[in-house]
């Protein structure tokens, strides 16, 4: 019964790509100018409405706050009665399904919006009030109400009913309707309600107010585009009763069409309203998937599903979960919506629902931005036409440039960064939006698609963050609503200046859209901005799609699954089922946990990638496998290091990376992809562009057409201009020193504030089933160079006096190590077990010994130190250092 | 001493203060190894660290009195 439950359930998961399985949390009602609740949002998302314990209405505040009970409790006395009634309704567990957009921010009184919820304990009820209208109770508790003056209309889903027994229901209720004098019922499971479209008063004040509150852009409007002309589908009504649902087996083929058939029918109108939910260029991924999910379930009808076939059909389809799993608080803080919240004249939030209006705001500004750039074309040809002879003559080069600074113009446009600062200084509701709860992000606009084509670009970000933990820039692409590629920065060292860098191919075939963000787990919103205005792309970099990669999904013992790449060792997420159902994969060469938890709440679908997909998702795989190589590639060699580099230092570098990637993909191009990528794209593009940004800053930017600044910029000298700007720019060039990074090599090892996030000593450390056994000819390997340095900084200080004993040259050397690590002065702590702990003077480096009491592992350090918010964590990529020998 | 527990699926988590020292978070797998150990200077930051890093929610902490109640 539990296997039928949960292919239920992972039934309707998938047909209501916007349902969610609830989670314990609070729901909330709102009242607004009424004393009838008339507008019902949980936060978070999923609520389970089957763990509400009472309710608390503060009529002053207009407000209720549902409480919670024992769920594990509850749910066992549940099971108890079903099962002591002998009922045939199914026996359910407790969560109950809600159907996201119709119940978060569902202003009952402004929309014209369908509320669904399906309550699959049945013990919802919708009642009618004399003059208020109607109340939606649940297990007694009030849950909420609309005005009797909108028109309701009921639509049961064809199910059983929980009546539990009794025919006493009151009267108007659906257990009036459905149960049956025996007390059982045969009616619904669930219920719909469609509210007529409400009309909000004209308030002139309100309108004056909005008319700057709404519009953050002014009247620059590069979001306000005329909204589409789409009709929506109309709703198809079918019933499949569930008493007709017999048990089929497996392998009767011809009954598996049947049901298979009967399936789909009942499907369509849930088909529909996917459609009818989301935008029209998803439906082809989105059918693609249902149908295969169909097909798969399909003769399993009535029966139960052997768990084996379920694991297949798991593996075999694209899950998707809702991204609005919101772990902690500071997930809602990169909620994109936010952003496109419109206010009204008491600050308060108001207006269509955030989520949809972000999705319409898009959706404009993709098509504003392809007329924009129509019109601009269009001159373009014009004046290419009047000046053909003149054009005839420049070369494919400045051809390339001349796309690239338009791309420049419409990527300034569309996100308009000078202009953003307008919706945070206007926010009004500043106890919960205020500070730094704020995200700007957009999608590439057709120009810049147009000028990525087949591209590899490297989006790059210089800026300070002033936060405990990371600010980074990230890219994200899209097939359909499906992530298929995804890159992130590094991480930032907090309160320092430094690069972020990120880079993700481009393929219009693999692609729908790709999106770009400054992404932060902390930080403010001066510094999102800040990463924003300094952010530039790097599109020159042709590369072959000539590497392919397979991918394995592992589920280990911590209740996560994880995905391997065995050719590209960077990529090693894992994520928790319990939050995700299942998880996605993230092809990001950098700290995967933050990133790709964030990235899963932020993007609308994610998407599993197993080895065996069926054809139809074939192209997603192989595209995805294919952005993955790319995108690891060009962040492990090109992008994850700052400017003013050694070019010496970084072609052998390059070199050395290059050799390495290639050995774990068995490619025998080496010399081909040294010429595509690497060398001359650090010296030839990066540094280029970010003198050319500060350049085009300095001179105002002008205008992209102007033949001048394509002259300049496809034949300027650039170790002039660095002369020429270089006490002008609003930042340091050389990033390293402060970060007591002395050259690329240390940044690239994982030395120094920050680079432990990316270095290849953890990525090529010791451990990882990727690491070269052989290392090219006239290459040192990093990992010695390091050591070597360490070992000759050790040699110029004064050791002071061992406070650590030691029998062994391994642990001397660790313990001059750590000396040097902590400073003079450090302080020693005993714990109850009888294990040094060594502090640093100033109280920000911690070196934890557990030798006495290892926790069953083998005897480890521990070298922390403390960010801002004074928590301590790893200084290193190694939670745990274990030592060799005796360390007694 | 004080003594926190959480169990959520197969991951367990303690906390564990040692005084004068600070709070002690461990985290177990599912065969009751321990794979994560980190000391905290309070326990709202290992709470905090808890949540962070192995998504434990901070209302899922129960003193370990109320668990052998």
């Amino acid at each position: 019964m539990l296997k039928k439950f949960i292919a239920h359930s992972l039934v309707f998961s998938l047909i209501f790509n916007n349902l969610a399985f609830a989670t314990h949390q609070i729901l909330e009602l709102d009242f607004k100018g009424s004393q009838t609740p008339q507008r019902l949002h949980v936060i978070p998302r999923m609520s389970n409405v089957g763990d509400v314990s009472h309710l608390e209405i503060d009529t002053e505040q207009r407000q209720a706050v549902v409480y919670l009970k024992e769920k594990q409790e509850e749910a066992l006395d549940e099971v108890e009665k079903n099962s002591s009634q002998g009922s045939d309704v199914p026996v359910t567990t407790k969560p109950v399904i809600l159907k996201k957009h119709d119940i978060i921010n569902l202003p009952w009184e402004l929309e014209t919006e369908k509320l669904t919820l399906f309550i699959l304990n049945h013990n919802a009820w919708l009642s009618p009030l004399d003059e208020d209208g109607y109340k939606l109770e649940f297990k007694g508790g009030l849950l909420g109400g609309m005005m009797k003056k909108k028109e309701l209309t009921i639509t049961v889903y064809p199910g059983g009913v929980d009546c539990g027994g009794r025919n006493d229901w009151p009267k108007g209720t659906i257990g009036d309707k459905f149960c049956r004098n025996n007390g059982n019922g045969l009616g619904n499971t669930g219920i719909i309600v469609f509210n007529k479209p409400y009309v909000p008063p004209v308030d002139k004040e309100w309108e004056k107010h909005c008319e700057k509150a709404c519009n953050p852009f002014g009247n620059q409007k590069p979001f306000y585009i005329p909204p589409r002309e789409d009709k929506k589908p109309e709703l198809k009504k079918v019933s499949v009763p569930s008493s007709k649902a017999p048990i089929f087996k497996a392998d009767d083929k011809k009954i598996h069409q049947a049901v298979g058939k009967e399936v789909r029918e009942a499907a369509q109108p849930l088909i529909n309203k996917l459609y009818f939910n989301h935008d029209r260029q998803f439906r082809d991924i989105s059918q693609k998937i249902l149908d295969f999910v169909m097909e798969a379930f399909a003769p399993y009808q009535g029966g139960d599903i052997p768990q084996k076939t379920l694991d297949e059909i798991v593996r075999n389809i694209g899950l998707r979960i809702d991204p609005m799993v919101k772990k902690t608080d500071s997930f809602r803080m990169i909620n994109p919506t936010d952003y496109y919240r419109v206010l009204d004249k008491d600050g308060r939030c108001r207006g269509k629902s955030v989520d949809q209006v972000s999705r319409e705001a898009v959706s404009r500004t993709y098509e504003g931005l392809k007329k924009q750039y129509a019109e601009e074309l269009e001159k373009f040809k014009k004046k290419q036409k009047i000046e053909e002879e003149q054009l005839k003559k420049l070369n494919q080069e400045k051809h390339t440039a001349l796309v690239q600074s338009l791309s420049q113009k419409f990527m300034r446009q569309g996100r308009g960064f000078s202009e953003l600062k307008k919706p945070f200084q206007q926010t009004a509701d500043g106890s919960i939006y205020k500070g730094n709860r704020y995200n700007v992000e957009f999608p590439l606009s057709p120009v810049e698609l147009e000028a990525c084509q087949g591209k590899t670009v490297c989006l790059y970000s210089h800026l300070k963050t002033d936060t405990p933990d990371v600010c980074r820039v990230q890219v994200v692409a899209f097939k359909g609503n499906v992530v298929v590629g995804n890159a992130c920065s590094e991480a930032m060292p907090s309160g320092k200046w430094g690069y972020l860098f990120t880079a993700l191919h481009f393929d219009f075939n693999d692609y729908d859209s790709v999106w770009v963000r400054p992404l932060r787990t902390g930080g403010t919103q001066d510094s999102m901005i800040s990463a924003w205005s300094y952010s530039t792309w790097i599109t020159d970099i042709p590369i072959k799609q000539e590497e392919t990669s397979h991918v394995k999904i592992v589920q280990n013992s911590q209740n996560t699954i994880s995905f391997a790449f065995p050719d590209s060792p960077l990529v090693y997420p894992s994520f928790s089922k319990d939050r995700t159902t299942v998880a996605s994969f993230f092809p990001s060469g950098v700290t995967l946990s933050s990133a790709a938890i964030a990235t899963s709440n932020w993007a609308k679908y994610n998407y599993v990638c197993p080895s065996n997909i069926p054809d139809s998702h074939q192209h997603i795989v192989e595209s995805t496998v294919y952005v993955i190589n790319h995108a690891l590639q060009e962040i492990m060699q090109d992008c994850s290091t700052g400017d003013e580099w050694d070019k010496a230092e970084a072609v052998s570098l390059i070199r050395y990376m290059t050799s390495q990637h290639l050995k774990r993909t068995n490619s025998e191009s080496l010399e081909n992809v040294s010429k595509v990528k690497g060398i001359n794209y650090v010296t030839d593009y990066m540094l280029p562009s970010v003198i050319r940004y500060n350049l085009n800053e300095m001179q105002k930017a002008k205008e992209p057409f102007d033949d001048q600044v394509v002259q300049d910029w496809a034949e300027t000298d650039w170790t002039g201009l660095v002369k020429q700007v270089g006490k002008k720019l609003p930042f340091d060039i050389d990033p390293m020193k402060p970060h007591d990074m002395f050259n690329l090599e240390d940044k690239m090892a994982g030395c120094g504030a920050g680079g432990g996030k990316l270095g290849w000593n953890r990525i090529l450390g010791k451990g990882k089933p990727q690491q070269a056994k052989i290392e090219p000819k006239g290459q040192q390997p990093v990992k010695k160079v390091e050591e070597k340095k360490k070992v000759e900084k050790v040699k110029d200080q004064k050791i002071e006096v061992n406070q650590i004993k030691i029998n062994n040259e391994k642990v001397s050397q660790a313990n001059r190590t750590v000396q040097e690590y902590l400073g003079k002065d450090y302080k020693i702590m005993t714990n109850n077990q009888g294990d040094k702990i060594f502090l640093s003077n100033d109280g920000n480096r911690k070196v934890r010994f557990d030798y006495k009491y290892s926790h069953g592992d083998k005897q480890h350090v521990h070298i922390e130190e403390k960010d801002i918010s004074g928590k301590w964590k790893d200084a290193t990529s190694q939670h745990r250092i274990y030592f060799e020998g005796d360390l007694k | 001493m004080k003594m926190q527990y959480m169990e959520k699926g197969e991951l367990k988590a303690r906390i564990e203060e040692n005084l004068g020292i600070g709070f002690y978070l461990y985290i177990y797998d599912e065969k009751g190894n321990c794979i994560a150990d980190h000391l905290q200077d309070s326990l709202e930051l290992a709470k905090n660290q808890a949540e962070e890093e192995y998504f434990i929610p901070q209302n899922s902490w129960m003193l370990q009195a109320d668990i052998q109640d």
